[in-house]
Parts: structure tokens; C-alpha cells; sequence
């Protein structure tokens, strides 16, 4: 959505204007937001309330509209201005075209139309007196229109000469033309609909930040956050504090903040012989050292909008004394979060202080009350309100109106996908921008890691964005730290809405796994997968029983237009066989070995201690380094075993055989491993000090190893790049190969393996004579994996990524001269089709044609096992409904399923395209055929797909003619 | 009326401070000036800027802290080259515009900047500015005020060092110069702008330093023939004790106020040291420093160069830099700059502690930014210079990893600039 926020000044101190930045920061994540001030543009200065740089600030050059020369007319609106202000003799419904001409001219009207709707903005917020304005040109503009009052009722309307004095009979005509209009508090509300008839809305402004630290109770000082001018009741407070110091000799106040009436306080102050109980700050920018050295905050304002200073103080857990004046009864809880004295009685108010100050339990309970209540104000809550208030007011399309209920539910259920969906319909592609994502945002690690930081030293590459998935900001903290410095590198947290919206306008996707469901990637987007290992075990649909669990990463990289592989073996057996890619995958496979072994031919030996020593891992460097990198255990791979008992027998096994003058043992667990443990809390035990944490780069590791030991791990092919040794430690062999399977009998791995630790003991006590019989092989390995590595690969991938340069060792795995045919049966409920489709599957041949199926109902217990049951030469590309849509195609394909209906719904159509798109990437067929009533099986209903012919249940035996 | 006594006040009050700081006669002028100013600039003032005259669309502005020097003047000398000065009208904001009469030519005009012996600026300056299309200048045009929405302020600025700045500024800029990407976040915090308005193109000034110029290189040959000395080795401390209140940072307390050298006797050492290696070290004043005090005949192979000097010779500071054999430092951004030529660099590091503490860098590790010979004290120093001397350069590396990482290396910097500004 875009997004205008229109005030005076934004660069500048004050509430409304630390709110509306606040409220930008957080929208801008999601929408365009621009900010539109009447400022100079060079009184911009981001740093005052940490302005996003994403936010866009319009600087208006009000010379445009106005003319400010004195002519009659300039006269006779400035003569009508100062008589109303003075008299209010315009203030009637009758005069309100002089007036508003007044305020604002006609012809300025007709320019900010024009301006206005030349943006093109879907909505637009303006502040205080602007609101009026607004409302004047709202019928005429292209944007829906939001008021937003800053102030409360009386502040607006009460104050003589500022923002609506003696303009009632102007609101009540222009106010209620604004989409909304919308005001602080429930008591403003009341009194705009009781005093003036106008229809308002609630929106409670939310806290700036948030802080961990909290105040000091026992502190005995009071504290005012003010501006020096009359409305903040300064003079009340030096009455007030006078009075109290009869009564106390101990307590101080701390005034922080500047402003007009400063010398007059200040004398104030002195005459009233407090001045050495007052401490004037002025003004500060580290605020917070004064919250948290006081223990009670002090406002005697006259009156207040919705003042943020209470809610800062609140989060820093001060009770607030403060007059009993406008929405204050709303915000302060009397005796709960503080004291509400009557308004402008000083005694009264000196009477609170005294009473907060002289009791400490109560300060205490106080306190804690408002750290409790300072929850209520919480920024995330007041965006989704907002972002609420922008749905409702973008979409009165008829069927949103009719499906009202379903649709927020539907929004409300799917956050994810719904998101996901609106970004890919609404949002542009940005170039130039390329997103990271290794393991699912465990760090910036692998292949990922490699090709960024190869890009990043390029000069060629300079102006690129980089956008980082990152799922654990604090796990991650000295890489991001060391990045953070650079404006072209962005972090962003996984399975946020953020990261919904990087992952679908970023032109450029690298990921070493796969992105979740809900990810459709675009045409105009660019996708690699580097994947993270050469195969040893089995993987992909290799896997018993792997089926469903293994479609998303198959979509995954039938979508991608580019995968890395280590050579030829990988090629085949990961991505031909196990994944299935063979004749169906139209992107380029880059056989030019994994971008990450760039490392090995580099020496950062000295570098990568120094990390690991930052991880508290103390290395020597004299010493060789003896790395144990098992492989995750268990059934599934989101719950892996986290027994230590196992690892710290082999840390014994070790520790008993080495020379430990000579050498050193650290573990780096497998990542899923560390990041359940973590979850779960699971203790590392004794020897924390030795594993290496996941967020760590492994190749980084492995380039510093002297000797690996490994296990089912494909980890020692990158090692082989080393030529240093490696042992196989496999204690549990028959039942791993019996969950996982390997593709690589143990006879033929490039090091001895042992079966138990005393056999790998045995190997330790010497290791070169150990692996001398395994040189042959581990040579044999190396040059059949390690090929196409020596330090480029990066280089090689870039250039044809980002550059379009022709790959050097490009393989196509479309070439085949089978019939491709793509087969679609429902959940198998249709009885007498499902006959037909075993039938069919019967009396194809496998080897003229090439079958992929896609699989639906796989939650169905009965169609999982159907599905499980088929043969293994069909493809399978499960269509789960975790698919991306936005609320309304949820809604709409959900009726339409339902429905009598066979026409697909206007709506559905790019819906239905898209999904097809996600789930065969680029794939082309030549048949199709569809063993089930024709309805549910969308794409082709969806006229998207191309294809020769349609076959049905009663005409495929032609088919087998083809 | 009580607000009109405290001006008046502090009129009085300024005047007299000049009379106590420069004499009777600048203080004469000083009234002059703020007579007139009061009786017709002021007013002239605030009507041009309320009604702005006509702007003037090929107009191009140029002010330098010390006028008609550094990047400023780098970009007007090859605007002038390049024959700009047909299209465009150029014109210069200087103290004394009499001085520059023989850079005159064809749409190239000097104004004066204030008036006469005064730091009252006058209407015609701001009339320029506001007419202005294209503007130039090295620290900050705040006095300006106001911007118009056509204008185009482009701080060419004056170089980024290792030094950060806790305390952040407001200047007036569209865009603003820096030497590479890495100085981005630093001087976005510092100016709290947007990382769009920070240019990594590099300093107009850079065409001059990495071409150099005859008279630089007869001035340089003829400092070596005086001193009968091989190797120019130029020494460029940042200023300690300045003039100026606002920028004074007292971290180095001896009695020349430069680093590595604590008394007389160490520096006749150095001097002697010098000598018989046939070394010549010219030190560079800063302008903001204060005259370090020496006797004549004293020093014969360190010598003093100071702003005058190069004014004399029409030398431009960046022309010299050309002709140094090797550059010695501390944490100044014309140690950045020097890594364009390529040639031994030596940091004086004596008070890194006090600094750290005191400002702070704009590095985590300024040390590895500092690709050169890390001098704490006279040995080190002395080992320096030998090293120069014997042509022994260990760091051709370390500087190239460093050039990468601050700079972002071209043919042409100021064409550059200007083909970024489409001029």
C-alpha cells in the first residue's frame, strides 16, 4: 500500500512527531510510507527519532501553492482570519465558504488535488489542524483519507489562535468528509460526538521503546520530562515541590528538557530557595539515565493529548503523580500506576508526592503496576490496529463486504501466506537485490555466506543490496555486527511478515535448503540453490517414507533457474534420482563445485581462531586440531536425539589416545542438533568450552583441521580438498543404514573406519599408518568430487548469475525423448476414475514415458498410503493447501470448491496460475491427463497450462498409441 | 524592548572583543559593518529570502573554508579546463576578491564573501546563493538557511579520516563526497541523513594529487637542492592545540605540540638524524594549529610549510603531495587519500590510547586500517625513515587490501562527480 502521512514538521521535538515516526518505522517494513512537511530539506536529520531510511519524506515548498504576494485577496483572507480568531464572527454554517477560503484558498485546493492524486497514494494521514484541510479536498481525491488528532478535545478546540479555535461550524462540515477521523482517547470520542455530532475512532498511541532496564525504587528522586512552556505547569510544580521540601529534607527533582519559559523557572526556582533540591538538565539525548535513576515521575501539565512521556515512564516502571485533566483517568489508574490529585490543586499534589515518596512499599507495588500496565502500549499491537483500519478502508469491494467475516479470519489464521501472496500480486520485483537464506536462517553460513562475501569484495557488485534471513539475531552476533556497518546489508528475521515481503519482491534468491511453502518465486525473479553437501546418505525421496516431507524442497528446485553441484555424481544422484529432476528440470545445473571450498585455498587460519576464541573457544595455535562432526540422529529430522552421552564417550576415546602436547579436539554437533538443543535448553555439559556453535561457518572449520572424524556426514567431501586425514567413527551403522541408508559402502569411503572406540582408538594412537592403506581412494574421491574446486567457484557462479556470462560446466537435464506426461487423480475418492488410474498406471511403459503426478489429500490417511504405495519411477509434486493466496482467494477458492459451479471465478485465475507455477517451476509436458471430475483439477481449468491435449478417464487408453 | 537592549548588548559586547582581541582599527571596521549591515543588508536579507529573485538555471557557486583551495578549487581549475565556462557561469564566494583578478576569465567571477575585514556576511552573498543552480563548497552553507526546490548543494567536503565524531552536525547538503562505501554508516550517523546523499566517488582533489604539476615539482626539487637532500618526506599531524574553542583537543602536552617529538634536544636529534641520511621532513601545519615557536638556522633538514607558502608559489597543498617520497600521519583522512599513490605511509600513534577515549574511530579496529609503519616513539621513527631511505617497502599488500576496502579507484575524479550530477 502506499502510504502518506502528511504534517507540518517531522525533523523537529515534539510528541506528534516522535508518534508519527514511530508508527512509520513500523509500517514502512510492510508499506511504502512517505512523510509529507512543509520543512526545508535540509532540515532533515534521521537521527532525532531514528528515522527509518526506508521512509521516503516529501519536502513541500508551500511557495507552490500559496501565493504570498499582498494582493487584495491576500488582504481580505488574512483580514478574515484575524477577525474570526479574535470574534469568531465566521464561526456559522452559513459563512463556512469564507472562511475555509480563508484558511484555504481555492486555488491552493485545486493544486493539492492535483498534487495529491498525481502520487497515487492509497492512503492518505494528516496531523492536527491539517485534518481540515483534508477534509476539504477528501471528495475530490483518488486516496482514501485518515485525520488524526494529536491533542484532546480541549487542546484543539479550547486553545485561543491554535489548530481549530472557533473553527466548530468548519469541522462539523468538512471533518465528517474524511474516511476517518481519529482521536486518543474514548473520552475525546465522546466529546466530538456529544459537542459537534462527528463520528470519531479510537487509536491509543503507542509506546517508543522498549527498555529491559528498569527504575530504581529506592532512588530518591522525582523526575519531569518537559518542554518549558505555560501548558506543562511548570509553575505549579516549583509551588508544589516547595511545599513538599517543608516536609522532606532528602528528596531531589530532575527537570530534563528546555524551551521558552527556562529563566523564568529557573529564577523561580531560586526565589523560592529550592534551587539546590531542582536539578536542571535541558536537553538530553540519553533520557533514560535520568528514568532509571529516579524512582517517581512527575506531570503537572495543564493538559495533555496522550502524553508518551507517561508511557516512558511506565515502561521504565516510574508511577506517574500527575492533575486529574483530560484522558490522564485513562492512562494512570489512581493508586494503581499513581496518584490523580485534583486539577491545579498544588497541595493536594504535594500531599501525593510526599505520600509516594515516605512509602516505599507502596513505590514498589506502584512500580510494578506500571511496568504491567506499560504491556498495554505495546508498538506491535497499535500497527495491527492501524494495518486493520487500512484494510477495511482499501477493500469495500462487493465480495469483501459479503465475505467480511471469513476473510479477517482467514487473514487472521494464515498470516504468513496471505502476506506472501500480497506482496507477489502488489509489490514490484526490486532490482539489484539479492536475498540469503542458509538452513533456514541459522546464520550467515555455507554456501550462502561464501557467495556473499564474494560478491561484497567486489567492486563490480557495489551497488547491490544484500538482504540476510537471519532466525536468531542474538546467535548471530558478530557476524552481524561486523556487516551491520554497511547500508547495503539488511538482516532480516525468518517468518516474519518482513521476511515475506523480502522473499517475494527480491530479484535475486540464494538458499542452501529450500524457502518455505508459502514461497512462489516470479518469473522475473532469480533463484539458486546451492544445496550444502555433496550426497553420502540417502536423501530427497530416497528417504523410506520421505514423500511429503521432501516435496517442498522438489518445488523448491524445479523453481530454481540455477543449482550448484559438486560433479557429475551429485548431479546424478541428488538431483536426477533422488529429487527426480531428470527430463522435467528447465533450469541450468552449474556443475562448478560448491562456492563455499573457495575457502580452503585461502589461509585465514589465524582469522577463524580468532572467532572461535570470541565463541570462548580457546584454540593453540600450535597445536593440531582434531575436529568430531557427527551428523544428526533420530526419526525426524525437526525433533533430532540430543543424547550427549554418545559424544562425550568418544571425547574420552580421544582424550585417552592422543597426545594432547600435540593435539586438540573440538565438536561441532550438526546444526539442527545445536538449534534443538538450544530450544530445549539442553546443557552442552562439562566440556562446553569445545563445541563450536552452528552459526559458525563449517568450511571456515574444516580449513583449520588437522584430522576429521566423521560419520554419515557428507562433510569429509569437502575436507578431501585438504589432503589432510580423515577416520570414519560409525558405532551405530546397522541402524542408521537402516533409517537413513547410504549411498556409499563403507569399504569404499576415503578413510579407515572404526565400528567402536576402541578400534578408533586404535586408529588415533597412529594416525598416519592408519589411513596410509586409503591413500588410493581418498585420491580416487577427491578427483571425482573435488573436480571443479580451486577457489573460483564463487567467481564462475556469480558470473553467470548476476552477469548472464555462459557457465562453463553447464549441465540440462530436459533433453529426453520420452513423452512427458502430467497426471493429475484427485485424493483417489472418485471410485470408478481411481480404477481407470490404476489401470493406466498398469499399462504405461516407464521407459517411453515420463509419469509426474500430482498428489492432493496426502493429510487423508487412505490417499497418504496411496500415494505411498506407488511406484517410485512416478514423480510426485504434492499439492498441500500451506499454499500462498491472499484472504479473498482463500475465501473465493474455498466457495468455489463448494460450489455447483464449473466456471473458475474471475478472482481465482492468477491464483490458480500461480500455484501451478509454484508447484512444476518451469517444467513443460506434453499430455495431460485427468482422472477425476475436471473441476478440481484447477490448472488446466485455469486454461494456464500448454499442453498437446487433455486426456480424461474415458479417452487415455489413446495414450498408449501416442 | 528588553529584547532589542540584550542585541544591542550583545552587538556592544562583540565589538569590544574585537577591539580587545585585534586593535582599535578592526574594530572601527567592525562597526562599519554592522552599521550598514543593519541599515540595508539585513533587510535586504529577509526580503530575498521571503521573494527570491530569478534563479539563475546555469549559475554554479563555490565557497572553501580557506578561499580558492582543496576540492573546490580542484573542480573549478578542470571546469575551467574543460571549457565549462562557456555554459556555465562560475562564480567564487572569497574574503578578497582583488586577489584572484588573474584567475578571471570568460563567465568567471569572484564576490566578496563578507564584508571588508569583518565576518558580517553580506546581502550579495546570500543574492548569489539563492540564484544559485549549482552549489560547491567544502564544510557546511548553513548560513544560507533556506533551500529552493531546483537547487543542487553538493558538500564536496573535506576528507574523512579515522577520527569519529560523537557529536553529530546538521549541514545543509543534497549530496555530499566520500572517499568509499565504509565511511557511509559513520557519516550517516554523524549528518543523520539518508545513505542516498552520501557519494563514494572520491575528492575532485584527487586528479590533482595523483597528477601532480610543474611548479609543484620545480617547488619540491628546489626544497631537496637547498637541504641537499634525496628523499621528501612529508609529515602531516593532525591539529592538537587549535584556535578555534569548539575543535580543540588536548591529548598530546608537549612543547611543540606535534607527536613522537617531546623536547628540543629530540628534535636536533631527529634534525641531525636527518641530515646525514639526506632526509628532508616538511612538516605541514594544519591550518587551525598554532604556530609552534622555533629559532632561525636551527632546523636544516625539517622544515615548516604553511598555507602562505604554497599561496606564494601557486602550489596547490594536493599538487605538493605528488612529490612526497612517503607520507607520515596519524589519524588524518590525508592518510586515506595518500593510499591512491601508493608509496610507504608511517602513523604517528603516541597518544592512540587518549584518543580512543576521547573520540573515538570511525573503525572497529582503526589499526588495521592503518597499512604502514605504526610509530610510537623516536626509534621507530628513525627505522621509518631508514626504511624510506633504502627503498624497503613491506606493505604494498596491507595498503592495496585497505584501497579496496576506502576507495573506489578511478581514472577521472572529477569528471566523475560531475557525470554523476549530469553537469
Amino acid at each position: 500500500m502506499k502510504i502518506c502521512i502528511w504534517c507540518t514538521k517531522i525533523f523537529d521535538l515534539g510528541g506528534t512527531k516522535r508518534v508519527v515516526t514511530l508508527l512509520a518505522n513500523e509500517l514502512v517494513k510492510e508499506h511504502d510510507v512517505t512523510i509529507m512537511v512543509y520543512e526545508d530539506r535540509f532540515k532533515e536529520d534521521r537521527n532525532m527519532y531514528h528515522m527509518s531510511e526506508d521512509i521516503k519524506v516529501d519536502f513541500i515548498d508551500n511557495d507552490f501553492f500559496v501565493n504570498r504576494h499582498h494582493t487584495p485577496a491576500f488582504c481580505w483572507r488574512y483580514l478574515v482570519r484575524k477577525l474570526n480568531n479574535k470574534w469568531g464572527i465566521f464561526n456559522r454554517e452559513k459563512l463556512n465558504s469564507v472562511l475555509a477560503d480563508a484558511i484555504f484558498p481555492k486555488k491552493t485546493q485545486d493544486k493539492w488535488v492535483e498534487y495529491l492524486n498525481e502520487q497515487d497514494y492509497d492512503i492518505i494521514i494528516t496531523t492536527a489542524s491539517l485534518s481540515l484541510r483534508l477534509g476539504m479536498l477528501a471528495p475530490r481525491l483518488k486516496a482514501k483519507t485518515i485525520g488524526w488528532q494529536h491533542n484532546c478535545f480541549d487542546g484543539y478546540l479550547k486553545v485561543p489562535n491554535v489548530v481549530f479555535w472557533k473553527q466548530e461550524a468548519l469541522l462539523q462540515e468538512y471533518l465528517p468528509k474524511l474516511d476517518r477521523y481519529i482521536v486518543l482517547s474514548d473520552y475525546d470520542k465522546r466529546d466530538y460526538k456529544k459537542i459537534l455530532g462527528i463520528v470519531t475512532e479510537v487509536k491509543i498511541n503507542p509506546r517508543s521503546f522498549v527498555s529491559e532496564k528498569k527504575c530504581d525504587p529506592e532512588a530518591k528522586r522525582f523526575l519531569m520530562a518537559t518542554r518549558f512552556v505555560y501548558a506543562k505547569g511548570l509553575d505549579l510544580m516549583m509551588e508544589a515541590f516547595e511545599k513538599f521540601c517543608r516536609e522532606d529534607d532528602e528528596w531531589q527533582l530532575d527537570i530534563i528538557g528546555s524551551g521558552d519559559l527556562w529563566n523564568e523557572i529557573v529564577a523561580d526556582a531560586k526565589r523560592r530557595h529550592i534551587e539546590d533540591r531542582v536539578n536542571f538538565v535541558g536537553y538530553t539525548n540519553e533520557p533514560e539515565k535520568y528514568y532509571l535513576n529516579s524512582s517517581v515521575f512527575l506531570l503537572p501539565s495543564r493538559w495533555e493529548g496522550w502524553p508518551m512521556v507517561i508511557m516512558e515512564a511506565f515502561e521504565f516502571g516510574l508511577p506517574v503523580i500527575a492533575f486529574h485533566t483530560g484522558a490522564m483517568d485513562l492512562i494512570i489508574d489512581d493508586r494503581k500506576t499513581g496518584f490523580l490529585p485534583e486539577a491545579f490543586d498544588v497541595d493536594k499534589f504535594a500531599q501525593a508526592m510526599l505520600k509516594l515518596a515516605h512509602d516505599d512499599e507502596l513505590r514498589r507495588k506502584m512500580s510494578r503496576n506500571a511496568i504491567w500496565k506499560s504491556e498495554d502500549f505495546a508498538i506491535e499491537k497499535a500497527v495491527s490496529e492501524w494495518n486493520h483500519l487500512f484494510e477495511e478502508l482499501m477493500r469495500r469491494g462487493e465480495f469483501y463486504e459479503q465475505n467480511k467475516k471469513a476473510i479477517l479470519q482467514c487473514r487472521y489464521k494464515y498470516q504468513m501466506r496471505t502476506t506472501c501472496a500480497e506482496y507477489v500480486k502488489e509489490y514490484p520485483v526490486e532490482e539489484k537485490t539479492i536475498l540469503y537464506e542458509a538452513f533456514g536462517g541459522r546464520g550467515m553460513i555455507c554456501n550462502p555466506y561464501a557467495i556473499f562475501k564474494y560478491l561484497m569484495s567486489k567492486e563490480m557488485y557495489r551497488d547491490y543490496k544484500h538482504i540476510w534471513i537471519i532466525d536468531d539475531y542474538l546467535d548471530n552476533g558478530e557476524e552481524i555486527e561486523k556487516y551491520k556497518k554497511y547500508p547495503n546489508v539488511k538482516f532480516v528475521k525468518y517468518k516474519s511478515k518482513e521476511y515475506c515481503k523480502a522473499i517475494s519482491t527480491a530479484k535475486y534468491l540464494i538458499n542452501n535448503v529450500s524457502f518455505p511453502s508459502y514461497f512462489a518465486k516470479r518469473k522475473e525473479q532469480v533463484y539458486l540453490n546451492t544445496w550444502h553437501g555433496t550426497p553420502f546418505k540417502y536423501m530427497g525421496f530416497d528417504i523410506q517414507g520421505a514423500g511429503v516431507a521432501q516435496g517442498n524442497t522438489a518445488e523448491n528446485l524445479l523453481n530454481a533457474d540455477y543449482i550448484v553441484s559438486s560433479g557429475s555424481y551429485m548431479t546424478k544422484t541428488a538431483y536426477e534420482n533422488s529429487y527426480k529432476l531428470k527430463n522435467i528440470y528447465e533450469g541450468v545445473v552449474l556443475e562448478e563445485g560448491f562456492p563455499r571450498n573457495d575457502a580452503f585455498f585461502r589461509n585465514n587460519r589465524e582469522e577463524t581462531l580468532g572467532k572461535l576464541h570470541r565463541c570462548g573457544i580457546n584454540l593453540e595455535n600450535d597445536k593440531k586440531i582434531i575436529l568430531y562432526a557427527p551428523t544428526w540422529r533420530g526419526e525426524k529430522y525437526s525433533t533430532p536425539e540430543t543424547e550427549m552421552e554418545t559424544i562425550y564417550e568418544l571425547i574420552r576415546t580421544v582424550r585417552e589416545n592422543i597426545d594432547s602436547a600435540k593435539y586438540q579436539l573440538i565438536i561441532k554437533l550438526h546444526q539442527i542438533v545445536y538449534y534443538h538443543m538450544k530450544e530445549y535448553q539442553v546443557e552442552t555439559g562439562s566440556e562446553y568450552n569445545i563445541f563450536v556453535p552452528a552459526t559458525m561457518d563449517t568450511n571456515e572449520l574444516l580449513a583449520i583441521t588437522d584430522v576429521l572424524i566423521s560419520d554419515y556426514s557428507s562433510i569429509f567431501y569437502d575436507f578431501l580438498n585438504t589432503d589432510r586425514s580423515v577416520l570414519f567413527y560409525h558405532p551405530d551403522k546397522d541402524d542408521f543404514e537402516h533409517n537413513r541408508g547410504l549411498y556409499f559402502e563403507e569399504e569404499n569411503l576415503p578413510g579407515p573406519v572404526a565400528a567402536d572406540k576402541e578400534t578408533l582408538g586404535g586408529f588415533l594412537q597412529n594416525i598416519s599408518s592408519a589411513v596410509e592403506p586409503y591413500q588410493e581412494r581418498y585420491r580416487q574421491i577427491k578427483s571425482q568430487n573435488c573436480l571443479w574446486d580451486d577457489g573460483h567457484a564463487c567467481e564462475r557462479i556469480a558470473a553467470a548469475v548476476f552477469e548472464g556470462a555462459k557457465p562453463e560446466n553447464p549441465v540440462f537435464l530436459n533433453k529426453t525423448s520420452k513423452i512427458k506426461i502430467l497426471v493429475y487423480a484427485g485424493n483417489f475418492e472418485n471410485t470408478d476414475q481411481a480404477g481407470e488410474f490404476d489401470e493406466f498406471l498398469k499399462s504405461v511403459d516407464m521407459e517411453r514415458f515420463d509419469i509426474t503426478l500430482i498428489g492432493t489429500g496426502a493429510e487423508n490417511e487412505k490417499t497418504a498410503q496411496k500415494l505411498e504405495e506407488l511406484s517410485k519411477k512416478i514423480r510426485v509434486l504434492y499439492w498441500k493447501p500451506s499454499y500462498p493466496a491472499t484472504d479473498e482467494e482463500y475465501v473465493c477458492h474455498d466457495r468455489f470448491m463448494k460450489s455447483e459451479s464449473q466456471d473458475v471465478p474471475e478472482m481465482l485465475e492468477d491464483f490458480y496460475s500461480r500455484e501451478f507455477g509454484r508447484l512444476t517451476g518451469k517444467s513443460q509436458f506434453n499430455y495431460v491427463a485427468v482422472f477425476t471430475e475436471r473441476k478440481e483439477f484447477f490448472p488446466v481449468m485455469s486454461k494456464k497450462i500448454q499442453v498437446k491435449r487433455i486426456f480424461t478417464g474415458d479417452n487415455w487408453r489413446e495414450i498408449l498409441k501416442l | 524592548m528588553s529584547r532589542l537592549t540584550g542585541k544591542a548588548k550583545k552587538i556592544f559586547g562583540n565589538i569590544k572583543k574585537v577591539q580587545r582581541e585585534k586593535g582599535t582599527k578592526a574594530m572601527m571596521w567592525e562597526l562599519w559593518s554592522t552599521v550598514t549591515y543593519v541599515l540595508y543588508d539585513k533587510k535586504k536579507i529577509r526580503y530575498i529570502k521571503k521573494f527570491p529573485p530569478k534563479m539563475v538555471e546555469n549559475r554554479i557557486l563555490f565557497e572553501t573554508n580557506d578561499d580558492f583551495t582543496d576540492n573546490g578549487r580542484a573542480l573549478f581549475d578542470y571546469l575551467v579546463k574543460q571549457g565549462y565556462n562557456k555554459k556555465y557561469e562560475i562564480v567564487w564566494l572569497v574574503h578578497e576578491p582583488g586577489k584572484y583578478k588573474k584567475y578571471e576569465t570568460e563567465n568567471v567571477k569572484f564576490v566578496r564573501n563578507f564584508k571588508k575585514n569583518s565576518s558580517i556576511r553580506r546581502a550579495e552573498a546570500y543574492r548569489y546563493a539563492l540564484t544559485s543552480k549549482y552549489i560547491f563548497y567544502t564544510q557546511a552553507f548553513n548560513w544560507i538557511g533556506m533551500s529552493r526546490k531546483n537547487q543542487l548543494f553538493v558538500d564536496l567536503w573535506h576528507g574523512c579520516g579515522y577520527k569519529a565524531n560523537k557529536k553529530n552536525r546538521k549541514v545543509f547538503f543534497d549530496y555530499c563526497l566520500i572517499p568509499g562505501d565504509i565511511f557511509i554508516k559513520t557519516k550517516m550517523e554523524f549528518f543523520g541523513c539518508t545513505s542516498k546523499k552520501l557519494l563514494p566517488l572520491g575528492y575532485p582533489r584527487y586528479d590533482l594529487m595523483l597528477k601532480g604539476s610543474s611548479r609543484a615539482a620545480e617547488y619540491s626539487k628546489k626544497l631537496l637542492e637547498e637541504t641537499d637532500s634525496k628523499k621528501l618526506i612529508l609529515w602531516m599531524p593532525t591539529y592538537r592545540h587549535a584556535s578555534s574553542e569548539r575543535l580543540n583537543e588536548e591529548t598530546l602536552n608537549n612543547e611543540f605540540n606535534i607527536p613522537i617529538i617531546d623536547d628540543k634536544q629530540k628534535l636536533l636529534e631527529l634534525n641531525t638524524f636527518c641530515r646525514e641520511n639526506k632526509i628532508l621532513i616538511v612538516i605541514k601545519k594544519h591550518y587551525l594549529q598554532i604556530p609552534y615557536d622555533f629559532g632561525d638556522n636551527v632546523l636544516t633538514n625539517i622544515i615548516y610549510l604553511e598555507n602562505r607558502d604554497l599561496e606564494r608559489e601557486d602550489v596547490q597543498l594536493y599538487e605538493f603531495i605528488h612529490y612526497a617520497d612517503a607520507l607520515v600521519s596519524d589519524y588524518s583522512s590525508v592518510a586515506i587519500d595518500y593510499l591512491l599513490l601508493d608509496r610507504p605511509l608511517g602513523f604517528t600513534l603516541d597518544d592512540y590510547k587518549e584518543y580512543t577515549e576521547s573520540r573515538g574511530w570511525v573503525f572497529e579496529n582503526p589499526l588495521e586500517y592503518m597499512p604502514g609503519s605504526h610509530i610510537y616513539n623516536m626509534d621507530e621513527f628513525e627505522q621509518f625513515l631508514l626504511d624510506v631511505k633504502n627503498e624497503k617497502d613491506s606493505y604494498i599488500e596491507e595498503r592495496a587490501k585497505v584501497r579496496v576496502q576506502t576507495h573506489n579507484v578511478c581514472e577521472n575524479y572529477c569528471q566523475r562527480v560531475l557525470d554523476y550530477l549530469k553537469l
